[in-house]
């Protein structure tokens, strides 16, 4: 089926109708017309042929008394003229054998007349039509019945031509009508329909998926409220989607955490039993030995130090695992507050100074006013680290420096040490958790390889950022360097 | 889809429904073909009426029309004789307008035995007579160029007075009873006379006073062409007059004076006939041409006979108009001329109307006595 545009649809059901209207009416007025004149017509003949026969029966009664048809003979000139004058029509007078005794004419027209001579003669009025020219009968009444009958010739002319002319304008005015309001009314389906357009574009493009915005300029018929709608729709549609597609990112997101948790948990748990084997295999030789063994002093006390030592590693790592995965885990346990580093990291400094000076280690610090916010505990956790491993890896007669200070709110606090050095390429590794540099050296001084892993987990859990680099100076070494956000409070400096 | 398939069948029904209303429409104009037979022919058609329009009037349908020579008559002093006037040859010669001629006698004619009866011996011009309603008495003037001396005329004894030295207009003077006439003068008094000679005058109306009537104690006369009426006191003082209507050409009272017949200027070329109550209020209107004269009643007072002239070529004529029903019927063509009132015979079934005829010695006239059936 061919497809059809409603606007044309619309406009030619408008022109049908509006055609149709005038036709029927024209049709309706020109048929008033003609039954209007046909009235008159018959009304005025009759009219006339009354006033015809009182003037033949006049002229008869006037006259000497001679019988009717001999009357009509001698009169019916005279009276048809006369009868012409006053009606103002040609007449024709007829005697009873219908054989013409009068015209106001003069000469006689050879007018098909005999079928309705015929009617007038049997005494019915009757009068025929044929073209303009209407012949209109009557018959004459005499002294006893019929005496013959009088014609009129009347023209329709007149009467055609108004209805031609009616006709005509009907016509013209019906086609003026016609195409005014056709063209009116394309002009405003036009709109309308351009409205329904817009509509349907609309619905198109959020198919497409575009996701257009209201117009300022709304109808306010129905129309208008389907577009208004359709607007409403679209912006539901879209942030509906937008909405999925976030929730969607934000589950993507998720899954490859979780990917990447599960992968680092089973890392950790490769590098766990790897670590945890080492200490217990060192455990059960000393236990098989000492099972073998037992009564060598020597082998006891050898055995008692190193299963404890290795014993004290495992508790050890066994803590720090399960305050890797508490971390993980549990970070809401963690109480923040405004935290002076400065004087923790005096606090911690004294609590080290003894296990420094053991080693011959010197311990310095330079620390300045401030503060940051964040879990004492956590922050106590790092710094030991810090030092600890600074202590660790150290020189005998080394030195360990302490900074602190504030720079562009932010808090930087700056531990080095005099030790080994890390390689460049290692730097970035060391934070892996059971990563260290030398194992062996790690496991003569009783590292576990957790220990810088946990600080950078627990410095972002603070909001912080730990960096490496080579110390520089004279003796080398490496300095750790910690930054976090400051904490500006107004607190007494005293 | 299946909604598209629901609106189908109403979409048909609505279309067919219309299509009917439209059709009915045009068919219902053609029902009026009713009483004719239409015949088709090939390079015609012919039309044949019932002829339903032959109710006439049977009361005003015309039995005979009898003409009358060279005779003027004007009112009917019996079933079978007529007060006619006719040039006297065998009286002396009179001048009037520079021309000699005979002059115009009252006679009494027979229609049946077509006798002349002379009425009144004398040289002068005698004529627009009127008799009284008892028919002892005739009014008539003897005329001076255009204007006439009253007379009074006792038909049993032939004698005439001159009622006034006062001249009249041609057509004035109205009988009010048996023995009384009422007139105006060319000086614009309202005259009473009776059968005696004893005359009064009733008003002073002033102007030009014609068209005077009385009914009762009410005058009725024309000023201008405006209808007046005044009534009079029981010590016999005029009242104050009253304009009734304006554009008035006649006013002629009903036989029980109960009523008014007025012709009346209804438009530029148009008269109308009405019948009016005794206030000049109209009742009905009868005809409506443009020229009505010579209107009369009836004796019984049913009907009244009037001629109508229609410029358009129309109507020309005498008509008949029934004062109940309203209905006008044309009785005779023509007549047009008439030179009086057309009268009713006593009994109501004849009609007498004079027409002047010109001759090529003048003015001479014709009588027609028309017998209704």
């Amino acid at each position: 089926m061919m497809r059809i545009s409603i606007k044309v649809k619309l406009s030619l059901l408008l022109t049908v109708l509006i055609v149709a209207a005038v036709a029927i009416l024209a049709r309706l007025v020109l048929q008033g017309i003609d039954a209007s004149q046909r009235a008159e017509t018959e009304r005025e003949l009759a009219r006339q042929s009354e006033i015809a026969g009182l003037r033949v029966r006049q002229a008869y009664m006037l006259g000497d008394r001679k019988d009717d048809d001999e009357f009509l003979r001698l009169r019916g000139q005279g009276l048809a003229m006369e009868i012409s004058r006053q009606s103002g029509l040609p007449v024709v007078i007829y005697d009873r054998a219908g054989e013409p005794v009068g015209n106001s004419l003069q000469q006689l027209e050879a007018l098909d007349i005999r079928d309705t001579l015929d009617y007038a003669l049997s005494g019915r009025t009757a009068y025929q039509v044929s073209g303009a020219s209407l012949v209109y009968m009557a018959p004459l009444a005499g002294s006893a019945g019929q005496v013959g009958v009088v014609q009129f010739y009347y023209s329709l002319q007149t009467q055609q031509a108004f209805h031609a002319s009616i006709k005509r304008l009907f016509l013209t005015t019906g086609a003026a009508v016609a195409g005014a309001g056709l063209l009116i009314g394309y002009l405003y389906l036009h709109r309308f329909s351009g409205a329904i357009y817009r509509l349907r574009d609309l619905v198109g493009a959020i198919r497409r998926g575009d996701y257009p915005h209201a117009a300022a300029r709304v109808r306010g018929d129905e129309l208008g409220e389907l577009e208004a709608g359709i607007y409403y729709m679209s912006d539901a549609i879209r942030s509906n989607i937008d909405g999925l597609q976030a929730e969607r990112h934000k589950l993507t997101l998720a899954v490859t955490k979780l990917q990447a948790l599960e992968q680092r948990q089973k890392q950790f748990i490769g590098s766990i039993s790897h670590e945890f084997k080492t200490p217990l295999t060192s455990i059960r030789a000393y236990g098989d030995l000492l099972e073998m063994y037992a009564d060598d002093p020597e082998l006891v006390a050898e055995a008692q130090v190193n299963i404890s030592r290795e014993a004290q590693r495992l508790q050890e790592m066994v803590d720090k695992v399960l305050r890797l995965s508490a971390l993980e885990k549990y970070e809401f346990e963690s109480e923040a507050g405004p935290v002076a580093v400065d004087e923790l990291l005096g606090e911690l400094c004294g609590r080290l100074r003894g296990k420094a000076a053991r080693f011959g280690i010197s311990l310095e610090s330079r620390l300045e006013s401030a503060a940051v916010w964040g879990d004492r505990e956590l922050l106590s956790s790092i710094f030991m680290n810090v030092l600890d491993n600074a202590i660790k890896y150290n020189v005998r007669g080394g030195e360990v420096c302490v900074t602190c200070a504030q720079e562009d709110g932010r808090v930087r606090v700056a531990i080095a040490d005099t030790g080994l050095g890390i390689p460049a390429e290692e730097r970035a590794r060391i934070f892996e958790p059971f990563y260290t540099v030398s194992k062996d050296r790690a496991r003569r001084t009783g590292g576990s390889g957790l220990g810088l892993a946990l600080v950078r987990e627990m410095t972002d859990k603070q909001g912080g950022e730990i960096a490496v680099e080579a110390a520089c100076g004279a003796r080398g070494g490496t300095r750790f360097i910690l930054t976090f956000p400051g904490h500006s409070s107004e607190r007494s400096t005293d | 889809m299946k909604n598209q398939r629901n609106h189908q069948p109403t979409k048909r029904t609505a279309l067919a429904l219309m299509a009917a209303c439209l059709l009915a429409a045009g068919c219902g104009q053609s029902n009026a073909n009713e009483g004719r037979e239409v015949i088709e022919k090939p390079d015609k058609e012919i039309t044949v009426l019932e002829n339903g329009a032959q109710a006439q009037d049977s009361a005003a349908q015309v039995q005979t029309i009898d003409e009358l020579e060279a005779l003027r008559g004007f009112d009917w002093l019996n079933e079978e004789e007529i007060i006619v006037s006719q040039p006297n040859e065998e009286a002396e010669p009179i001048t009037v307008e520079g021309e000699a001629r005979y002059p115009n006698h009252l006679y009494a004619y027979n229609l049946t035995t077509d006798e002349l009866e002379p009425l009144q011996e004398s040289d002068e011009e005698q004529n627009f007579a009127l008799l009284s309603p008892d028919r002892k008495h005739l009014f008539y003037k003897v005329m001076e160029e255009a204007s006439g001396f009253p007379h009074m005329l006792d038909l049993e004894s032939g004698e005439s007075i001159r009622l006034m030295e006062d001249q009249l207009f041609a057509y004035e003077g109205d009988w009010a009873d048996n023995t009384h006439v009422v007139f105006g003068t060319v000086t614009g008094q309202i005259v009473s006379a009776d059968v005696e000679g004893n005359v009064e005058v009733l008003a002073e109306a002033g102007g030009v006073v014609s068209d005077v009537h009385r009914i009762d104690d009410r005058l009725y006369y024309q000023n201008g062409g405006v209808l007046y009426m005044l009534e009079l006191a029981d010590d016999g003082t005029a009242g104050e007059a009253r304009e009734l209507m304006e554009g008035v050409d006649w006013v002629v009272p009903s036989p029980d004076g109960q009523q008014l017949a007025i012709v009346r200027q209804s438009g530029e070329a148009e008269r109308t006939l009405m019948l009016t109550d005794l206030e000049g209020n109209e009742k009905t209107s009868l005809a409506t041409s443009t020229q009505i004269f010579g209107t009369s009643w009836a004796p019984d007072g049913t009907r009244l006979v009037y001629n109508a002239v229609s410029e358009s070529g129309g109507d020309k004529g005498v008509f008949i108009a029934d004062a109940v029903t309203g209905q006008t019927t044309q009785i005779a063509v023509d007549m047009e001329y008439a030179a009086d009132k057309i009268r009713w015979s006593p009994s109501g079934a004849r009609l007498l109307t004079a027409q002047s005829v010109e001759t090529d010695e003048g003015y001479t006239f014709k009588t027609y006595v028309i017998t209704l059936q």
